[in-house]
């Protein structure tokens, strides 16, 4: 308790201080122990920039995001409303005053990716922004760490065993990255409205084994997917593609304020990171080819991340690769022509209580909804060139009815 | 293995063009060349239905400069192509009657002569090959390799240190068209004679290959009303009618039983079921009565056996699993249920047979003609009692059904006392589920 | 800004609670099922009827369906046949259904069956729609595990009205096959519970009622209603053979404390693959078809059982599952302790006194959920706004287990509905009947 007070002390200075605080505003804020200048990262001294901060601890980190909706653009230029979680600048640059206009149809897809190294702390405010395009609804938000290992109700992010946040208010999640993996976060509140809507987010938690060069079938490592010990997840790449998909009726259904078609649901927009092919491949930002970044019908950049996977021949490539459709599974394959070599799920080492390797080969693999793999290909063997990942279940390589899109995306080998 | 057919051998112009490329080609390795040919086809669906597809025939295979005809019939799924466990460079020489350009595809093998992908520019004819122009985010692959032009053109498929295992080649070409077509055929090939892969030995094989078929959209490809702009733009609302093993519903006689290419089996001998998946949709094949071992999938072997009765099959999933045989007939069907022919009312889809002839034996018939009771006690090698053993008898010339023996588990036998039987019987005949009979003269 | 007051360590006595919340919370720790009657030479009998009925979802619909009757009571789905490793079984079928259903029959995944009576059919011996004849289907259960049984007659049509069930077979070795699957350690539970996934068309179920059976096309399956033990949400929370769902008398309730096994026996009922999700922690799949993840079968237990936090149960298959829990690696004291406070039986010792981590927010800034007991602790309860229906009075921590198909937490366009179920982890003083 008297840490938590020691918290509070520096946070209430800063609000008195720098920004002003209105009593309205108490129910918007965000929670960062240690950080005094509001840039959201501990500040090891304090403000007299020589007196160690009692409160630092380097092992935290501190995100803010925004739960509320927007706009998303398709493979084939339909353009479906959605909602998201957004990307909340600290209080140093945007002040909390200013978040709830700011984040206002600012949802994005994938959600704001979370990095953590084992051992980090994370305290996740999530910050409820409401719903412009649907001022009826008064919907909470969560944030679910989905396989988050003994998870306790508080921050599972289930609103029904868990206090959520109202509009106009934030709630800091407190998560503690102990187990290395692939995960990802998601709103559940009324789960399979709001995940059909779009809040979902990708979430790695590295192993404290990177760094440690480890030699492994003739390669060395200095990254691993899980502390294996003998080097078998080490990678030279990652790149995660994480699954969503929408079901573009269900989506005007909502923004018209109808009632929400359940029983009718069958996504027909199936996306890697956020976009369908061609747009997986898209590279656009603000820095290369800024005039072909996939805007929202708002002109906002609501879809940052490809999923182009390049590597040179001979290395070996991660792939976390998950799926949270809220009404298909889908099938995965390569033209690769090499295997991929299933050595983790669930945020799991593929490795059995007794220690035995229970890894795996497949060139097909088939993803339930909410399930994550980590899959390492060697790509020793395979001649420089452009090959591609897609649903072998062919009719998801559609965005909407149009053909030739959908669940794809391309490697570049060189 | 019945995969190679000899007959036909008329020289046709193709054959000629396709032995003077594979001729052409460096004679240092070990060399399998097949010469296949795609074109429409028309099949025939359990109740009758025409439906339009695409798919391949084989119309030679040279190994190390012998050529031997195929026979040329273009089939839905292909003919399965074995690798002898000695070649380790497979080229596939393709013909293309389609209407449209095509490619070859084999997911788990590298290809080595690749000289795609294509793209289009958009779904516009533009093309752009090898290698996406820099900053073009709008180009959508058409190919995953090199194309072979339509209506006629030739193109040649090379892939070096061809895997061991059980594959699915397929068209790489607008694949959920071209696939859902039936440009789909398996190939095989042994790691060593009797070895599907370093240890992993077997007596005899069977390739299942499931599919699916959309009339509605099969239809529209063949009339060229399907695509972007097209009557039908894409799959996405596909929705399959028939569901298929080896190109045939039941109760189609080719799974009625499945192995009659590999007969005789003999109880345990180890028989390696190659499943392949050329589905859009999972299905999975389920054995009523057995377990196998499943030891491979993708022509990735296991590191140990997985001992299950159910084989979950993604789109383009392969797995090999291994059942030790047993006299019996052991039905094998889609768990998913897809076992009709188009919804009717009555088993299809789906569903095939292994049926491996027991051998009855009537150990004992007895007639009480004070009981007018006639009783038989029999045993059958099909285990646990799952063969049913039906009795009739012949009495002056004049068949009599008298019914099912039971199974008694303590005895490891069946056995009967029939009422009613007025006079005593000639000869009492057993006639097994499974396929086996007995007679014997009643004393 | 005002800070949310933190009761700590605060105990509830459990069976004062366990009185205010009724029966309805009782779990039991095996699974609900028939036994049989045993014949002197020692089979094993089970007498099931194929009869019409009717049950309820949650959306306050009911529909015609087909199931499995002991006596004249259809149940959905059948009833869980419970025998022990190497038992003689000897299930008896009747065909009640109406005429216009047809034959109907039973196949047994995994067991080699020797059927005889009534007529041959395509997959097995079948009993025609005459409330009289009589099918009988004798097997030997000789490996333990958890198995199903359905239709084998137009199963696409009669598994989907309903008539599947479980088979669960006790290991006959080891001092305690009451609290292991297989006959190994590794497949120890304290507590076990039945996942028996189906799925539902509302449109076969009209126009079996109104039409002819023979009429349906079942190509067009498209589910809507989805059931856990043959309820949907949230009346998989009503207690076992509820008075008001008297053809679904199974729930799904789980209880434990923390560090406790579960045996989770997941059987695919239905033709589809449900991805089935726990929260709170991965689980330990350890079997599938019945048979254990083995190296050397028979010998080496579920060496190869591999980790997950989602598993897909697939149509006609059966997964067994141990699933655990103990706070490890949260980075706070669940239980809210001060470091001198003593330690509860079992409590992950390297989080004990560190504090709650975070300041709550006002209580006007959240919505409370009808299972937060109002603090974040275990067994602590704390303030609950007005009109919260306090569902959670023994302070316990709620896991959703469901369909990560979200779409299938709904019954027929309603939610929330579908396959939802909910964990709960109880204070170490909280008795679990």
């Amino acid at each position: 308790m008297r840490k938590l007070e020691l918290v509070m002390i520096p946070l209430l200075a800063v609000f008195f201080l720098g920004l002003g605080s209105v009593p309205s505003q108490a129910a918007l804020f965000v929670q960062c122990p240690g950080d005094w200048d509001g840039d959201m990262v501990p500040n090891e001294f304090l403000p007299d920039g020589v007196t160690p901060n009692p409160d630092y601890n380097p092992n935290v980190v501190c995100m803010h995001i925004s739960g509320g909706d927007g706009y998303l653009r398709m493979a084939d230029g339909t353009d479906l409303y959605a909602f998201g979680f957004g990307e909340v600048p600290p209080p140093k640059q945007v002040p909390l005053r200013r978040v709830m206009n700011r984040q206002s149809l600012k949802a994005r897809a994938p959600a704001p990716h979370i990095e953590l190294q084992e051992g980090q702390e994370l305290y996740l405010t999530l910050t409820n922004v409401g719903m412009t395009m649907r001022p009826d609804l008064f919907d909470t938000h969560s944030v679910h760490w989905h396989g988050y290992p003994n998870a306790a109700p508080m921050f599972d992010g289930l609103p029904e065993p868990s206090p959520t946040p109202n509009m106009g208010a934030s709630f800091t999640y407190y998560y503690y990255a102990g187990v290395p993996g692939t995960y990802f976060y998601h709103c559940h509140v009324e789960a399979a409205e709001h995940m059909q809507m779009g809040m979902i987010g990708t979430l790695h938690v590295h192993p404290s084994q990177n760094g440690t060069p480890i030699t492994y079938g003739g390669k060395t490592f200095t990254k691993f997917a899980y502390n294996d010990g003998d080097g078998s997840t080490g990678y030279h790449k990652d790149f995660h593609l994480q699954i969503t998909a929408f079901d573009s009726n269900f989506h005007i259904q909502h923004e018209a304020v109808q009632p929400l078609p359940f029983a009718d649901m069958h996504d027909n927009y199936p996306m890697f990171n956020g976009r369908g092919y061609p747009d997986t491949i898209n590279l656009s930002n603000n820095k290369v080819t800024p005039d072909k970044k996939i805007l929202n019908k708002k002109g906002f950049w609501a879809q940052r991340a490809n999923s182009l996977v390049t590597a040179t021949s001979g290395q070996t490539i991660l792939l976390r690769i998950g799926n949270v459709s809220t009404t298909h599974l889908y099938t995965i394959t390569t033209t690769l022509g090499v295997p991929m070599k299933v050595v983790g799920q669930g945020a799991a080492q593929r490795k059995s209580p007794a220690g035995v390797d229970v890894t795996y080969e497949a060139n097909v693999l088939n993803f339930g909804g909410g399930q994550a793999y980590d899959v390492l290909i060697d790509t020793t063997g395979v001649p420089p060139g452009t090959y591609f990942i897609y649903a072998s279940d062919l009719t998801n390589l559609s965005n909407g009815d149009e053909e030739r899109g959908g669940l794809m995306t391309e490697v570049v080998i060189n | 293995m019945m995969y190679r057919k000899t007959g036909n051998n008329r020289v046709r112009g193709w054959i000629l063009a396709l032995f003077l490329l594979t001729v052409s080609a460096p004679a240092a390795h070990a060399d399998i060349t097949f010469n296949l040919r795609a074109a429409p086809v028309n099949l025939t669906m359990a109740d009758g239905v025409v439906v339009p597809a695409w798919g391949y025939a084989l119309v030679s295979t040279n190994e190390d400069g012998t050529t031997t005809p195929g026979d040329d019939v273009v089939k839905v799924p292909g003919p399965t192509l074995v690798v002898p466990p000695a070649q380790n460079r497979v080229t596939v020489s393709l013909i293309n009657q389609l209407p449209e350009e095509t490619s070859l595809h084999i997911l788990g093998q590298v290809l080595s002569n690749n000289s795609g992908p294509v793209w289009t520019e958009g779904h516009t004819t533009v093309t752009y090959t090898g290698s996406r122009p820099a900053e073009n985010y709008t180009a959508r692959v058409r190919s995953f390799s090199h194309e072979t032009a339509g209506s006629g053109g030739v193109g040649s498929y090379r892939w070096d240190n061809f895997r061991p295992g059980t594959y699915l080649l397929s068209s790489g070409t607008n694949p959920a068209k071209q696939v859902q077509m039936g440009l789909v055929l398996p190939m095989v090939k042994d790691a060593a004679p009797g070895q599907a892969y370093t240890g992993v030995a077997y007596d005899k094989q069977l390739v299942v290959l499931f599919h699916e078929i959309d009339p509605v959209i099969q239809r529209a490809v063949a009339d060229g009303n399907y695509g972007y702009g097209k009557t039908i733009p894409s799959s996405s609302h596909r929705a399959p009618k028939y569901s298929l093993i080896n190109g045939k519903s039941y109760p189609d006689a080719s799974l009625n039983p499945i192995n009659a290419s590999i007969n005789p089996i003999t109880p345990g001998q180890k028989i390696l079921f190659r499943f392949v998946s050329a589905c859009l949709d999972t299905h999975i094949p389920q054995f009523l009565g057995t377990y196998l071992n499943a030891v491979a999938e993708d022509g990735n072997p296991y590191d140990f056996p997985r001992s299950q009765y159910a084989f979950e099959l993604p789109a383009g999933k392969t797995i090999d699993a291994i059942f030790t045989a047993t006299a019996g007939r052991i039905p094998i069907m889609d768990a998913r249920l897809d076992v009709t022919n188009a919804g009717a009312p009555t088993p299809g889809g789906m569903i095939a047979f292994l049926g491996v002839t027991d051998t009855v034996t009537i150990t004992k018939a007895v007639y009480n003609a004070a009981g007018q009771s006639l009783g038989v006690w029999a045993t059958s090698n099909a285990p646990g009692g799952t063969a049913e053993l039906s009795a009739s008898t012949s009495t002056g010339g004049t068949p009599a059904d008298l019914g099912q023996l039971i199974y008694r588990a303590n005895f490891g036998e069946y056995r009967e006392v029939f009422s009613g039987v007025a006079a005593k019987p000639d000869s009492v005949t057993l006639t097994s589920s499974a396929g086996g009979s007995a007679t014997v003269a009643v004393p | 800004m005002n800070r949310f007051s933190i009761t700590k360590g605060l105990r509830i006595f459990g069976w004062m609670t366990v009185l205010l919340l009724g029966a309805s919370l009782t779990a039991q720790a095996a699974i609900d099922g028939i036994t049989g009657t045993k014949n002197p030479d020692g089979t094993v009998v089970f007498n099931l009827v194929a009869r019409k009925g009717n049950i309820s979802t949650s959306d306050g619909d009911s529909f015609q369906m087909w199931g499995y009757a002991v006596g004249n009571r259809v149940q959905y789905p059948g009833p869980t046949l419970i025998v022990s490793q190497g038992d003689r079984i000897m299930v008896r079928l009747k065909n009640a259904l109406p005429a216009t259903a047809g034959n109907t029959s039973i196949t047994f995944p995994g067991h080699q069956v020797s059927a005889r009576g009534g007529v041959a059919g395509t997959l097995t011996r079948e009993a025609p729609p005459d409330g009289a004849t009589q099918v009988i289907y004798e097997f030997t259960a000789t490996e333990p595990g958890t198995y199903l049984y359905r239709s084998g007659t137009r199963p696409d049509l009669q598994v989907e009205m309903g008539l599947v069930g479980a088979l669960i077979v006790r290991p006959g070795g080891g001092p305690d096959p009451a609290h292991h699957a297989y006959n190994h350690a590794d497949s120890y539970f304290d507590q076990e519970y039945l996942y028996f996934i189906t799925e539902m068309d509302p449109w076969i179920h009209r126009q079996v009622e109104f039409t002819p059976a023979s009429a349906v096309d079942t190509t067009k399956y498209f589910p809507t209603n989805w059931f856990i033990n043959g309820r949907n949400w949230p009346d998989v929370m009503s207690p076992a053979f509820a008075k008001w769902l008297p053809t679904q008398p199974y729930n799904c309730v789980l209880r434990m404390h923390p560090g406790q096994k579960i045996l989770v026996r997941l059987v695919g009922g239905g033709r589809d693959i449900h991805p089935m999700h726990l929260h709170g922690n991965n689980f330990w799949v350890i079997a599938e078809d019945g048979r254990m993840f083995s190296s050397n079968p028979g010998v080496s237990g579920a060496d190869l059982a591999w980790s997950d936090v989602t598993y897909k149960i697939a149509a006609g298959r059966t997964a067994d599952a141990i699933w655990s829990w103990n706070a490890e690696k949260l980075g706070w004291d669940i239980y809210g302790h001060a470091p001198g406070d003593p330690m509860e039986p079992g409590e992950y010792a390297p989080d004990h006194g560190k504090p709650f981590p975070v300041v709550l927010p006002t209580r006007d800034s959240m919505t409370y959920g009808p299972f937060y007991s109002g603090s974040p602790f275990l067994g602590a309860g704390g303030d609950l706004p007005p009109g919260d229906p306090g569902l959670n009075a023994n302070a316990g921590y709620f896991y959703m287990w469901h369909s990560h198909t979200e779409k299938e937490l709904t019954s027929n366009d309603i939610w929330p509905g579908g396959l939802v179920s909910f964990m709960i982890i109880e204070h170490p003083n909280v008795p679990i009947p």
